[in-house]
């Protein structure tokens, strides 16, 4: 029982008439959507997590900085190339594409840190909880993370790889070098860049949603792609073991031997079985995880 | 009351399979019309309890989940919807390793009513909340939205809106992009995000980053979220928490106004006054079971009332009221808190013995009061007193 006070303790009755009009509650005024479906559907669930990815400062700022480094790259390598101008005119094509090979390890770098970026701090900002209440199937957002971090790194890639062909097209066409942007070669050589990077976005995605935290998480992907190749190297040069192709960073040369035709047969299956086991496992576990975590 | 299971005639359902066919026309007019029909036949049925799923299947005719439902403006569906929309707990229990968070907890939080859940901090009314909807699975038992997990829904926004945790945004979003986000999951168009802005308050600073915002701006922003998808059924987690005056009035007058457009609202929240005059029932949690489950109205009459009396010879009238059954506290030099008797009786015993009565004072007993009463033994935080 509380103590003698004077009566504020007594329930609060309000006059609503008297204080000032607040505005008026009305139920939905717009007309419902006319799709069949009336909740998420993945075609949603993929715009809701487009959107996620472009309202944020952050994104636009590492694509803007891998288009920039990636011309930069670009033309430094052409101005290299073109050093040696005879040997430089002798195949055109194969110059330009050499300029523009290395943008898939420029890259690397910048899509990884968007990938886990985009998950990692919609975990750490709590964010995660609005989603999961919002499709609680939870495995669509998951699918829905990985398509558009794949379709965003492509789009981010295709632009920096234009970049750095108008900027190589630049200084080569001082040495008497013209290569068009839709030669095959310079297609293929793109086309492997941005399936590389797409492959990267979606191991990065996999990763964050299993290593909620983003340090952990870069940390993670980056020991993969650069400490692992040489720490195995180094642990297995007694041996005859050669471990280099089954590293995620070797997907590279996979992507541009398979567009480029130059894939042997007999490794086929090992190189899409590294691919797969490095982009599917992470992503199992992500699902399994997705699925049952107390969020 | 005890519950009437209406009986549907086949003259009746086919009459309802009518109407509910007439609702997929595209005239306005006709949709108008099936509308006035279906609620006619709702009014004449009559409803005793309304966990009766008997009147779900009267308003479904049978024929399980009506897709078509979604397709007509809310504001209409929400309202011949909202009568069966309720959550049921049943066993909720949920352990992490050795400690119990929740405990055999069974409610229902009924259409039409504000259900408040009070107790005190660790006593399991978030994690409850967050088991609703599915965030936490429970370890045993269930809890249902209108009959089904929140997950089995088809639109769960529109079936459920929630509030568990304003500051769980990024801050680098704008307000009007964060309601997008989650609007564009179940197909909400801008035009209501743009509506919930206005009616929450923050139409002025829809583009600014919520990384700026005050805690009350995050509040009302988590509760324009809930709001999106004009849900059935509300479950707030402290609403009130750094609200302004005007927001607490806000939003007192939102749940009630939701909660008399049909719709089941369960808030928690830790101020008494503003719980005592917003919720209709009342459910206290201490140390994850469910110490009270009862309307206000219960819970204040067992706080008890008293009268407070001060006069000039308080001794003489303690021992004048003792043989009458009466209990009395000294509180101040002057002043009495006497119970179990009623006020003219006091007033007669000091006129008869000639003590000068200067106030008296009935006092009744509060929501806080019963509260503290409730869960004197299970508050699992608690300060120390000073010295």
């Amino acid at each position: 029982m509380t103590t003698g006070t004077l009566p504020t303790n007594a329930p609060l009755t309000t006059t609503v008439e008297t204080m000032p009009p607040v505005p008026a509650w009305t139920a939905s005024s717009s007309p419902a959507p006319r799709k069949a479906t009336p909740g998420p559907s993945f075609r949603r669930v993929v715009g809701s997590e487009w959107l996620k990815v472009t309202s944020v400062p952050s994104s636009w700022i590492i694509a803007t900085t891998m288009i920039a480094l990636s011309t930069a790259a670009g033309a430094s390598l052409a101005y290299s190339e073109s050093s040696d101008p005879a040997g430089a005119a002798t195949d055109m094509a194969a110059t330009t594409a050499r300029t523009l090979a290395p943008l898939g390890l420029v890259g690397q770098l910048f899509v990884v840190l968007l990938a886990v970026l985009v998950v990692a701090n919609e975990f750490s900002t709590g964010q995660v909880r609005a989603t999961y209440t919002a499709v609680p199937k939870r495995l669509p957002i998951l699918a829905a993370r990985a398509a558009v971090a794949a379709v965003a790194v492509a789009v981010i890639s295709v632009v920096s790889s234009i970049g750095a062909w108008a900027a190589s097209s630049v200084v080569l066409s001082t040495v008497g070098v013209h290569t068009s942007l839709v030669d095959p070669q310079v297609l293929e050589t793109v086309g492997a860049n941005t399936a590389y990077l797409m492959l990267l976005a979606v191991f990065g995605v996999g990763l964050a949603t299993i290593v909620k935290n983003a340090a952990a998480a870069l940390s993670a992907a980056f020991g993969v792609l650069f400490v692992l190749p040489i720490a195995a190297a180094l642990v297995l040069t007694t041996t005859s073991i050669d471990m280099s192709t089954l590293m995620l960073s070797y997907a590279d040369t996979i992507m541009s031997n398979l567009l480029s035709g130059s894939e042997a047969w007999g490794e086929l299956p090992r190189d899409l079985g590294t691919i797969a086991a490095w982009i599917g496992v992470p992503f199992l576990i992500a699902a399994g995880i997705t699925r049952h975590r107390d969020v | 009351m005890t519950p009437v299971t209406p009986e549907l005639t086949r003259h009746q359902r086919s009459r309802c399979a009518g109407w509910l066919r007439v609702l997929a026309s595209t005239t306005p007019s006709a949709r108008n019309r099936a509308f006035d029909g279906l609620n006619a036949m709702a009014r004449d049925c009559p409803l005793a309890d309304p966990a009766a799923s008997a009147y779900c299947s009267f308003l479904r005719c049978g024929t399980g989940v009506p897709q078509h439902w979604y397709r007509k403006p809310m504001s209409v569906v929400s309202a011949l919807r909202s009568v069966s929309f309720m959550i049921t707990a049943t066993h909720l229990t949920k352990r992490h390793g050795t400690k119990t968070s929740v405990d055999d907890v069974s409610f229902i939080a009924r259409p039409g009513t504000v259900t408040g859940f009070l107790g005190p901090n660790g006593a399991g009314k978030s994690t409850t909340m967050r088991m609703i909807v599915g965030l936490d699975q429970p370890t045993s038992g269930s809890v249902t939205v209108d009959g089904h997990r929140y997950e089995d829904g088809l639109a769960p926004l529109r079936d459920v809106g929630v509030l568990l945790d304003a500051g769980a945004v990024h801050p680098r979003r704008t307000a009007r992009n964060h309601l997008r986000v989650i609007a564009r999951t179940h197909g909400i168009s801008d035009r209501r995000v743009d509506e919930v802005l206005r009616v929450a308050g923050l139409d002025a600073v829809a583009r600014k980053r919520v990384g700026q915002f005050s805690l009350g701006m995050k509040q009302r922003l988590g509760l324009a979220a809930a709001l999106l998808g004009d849900p059935g059924t509300l479950v707030l987690d402290e609403p009130v928490n750094g609200l302004d005056p005007e927001g607490v009035l806000w939003v007192r007058q939102l749940c009630r106004r939701l909660a008399d457009e049909g719709r089941a609202v369960l808030l928690s929240s830790h101020l008494m006054s503003e719980m005592a005059v917003t919720a209709d029932r009342v459910i206290v949690l201490g140390r994850g079971r469910v110490i009270a489950d009862a309307s206000v109205a219960d819970l204040t009459t067992r706080a008890g009332a008293y009268v407070r009396v001060r006069s000039d010879a308080p001794d003489r009238l303690e021992a004048l009221l003792a043989p009458l059954g009466a209990r009395s506290t000294r509180i101040a030099a002057d002043t009495l808190q006497v119970s179990d008797v009623a006020p003219e009786t006091i007033a007669e015993v000091a006129r008869s013995s000639g003590v000068l009565l200067f106030e008296s004072t009935p006092v009744q007993g509060t929501l806080e009061d019963a509260f503290f009463d409730l869960t004197a033994d299970d508050v699992e935080y608690r300060a120390s007193r000073a010295a």
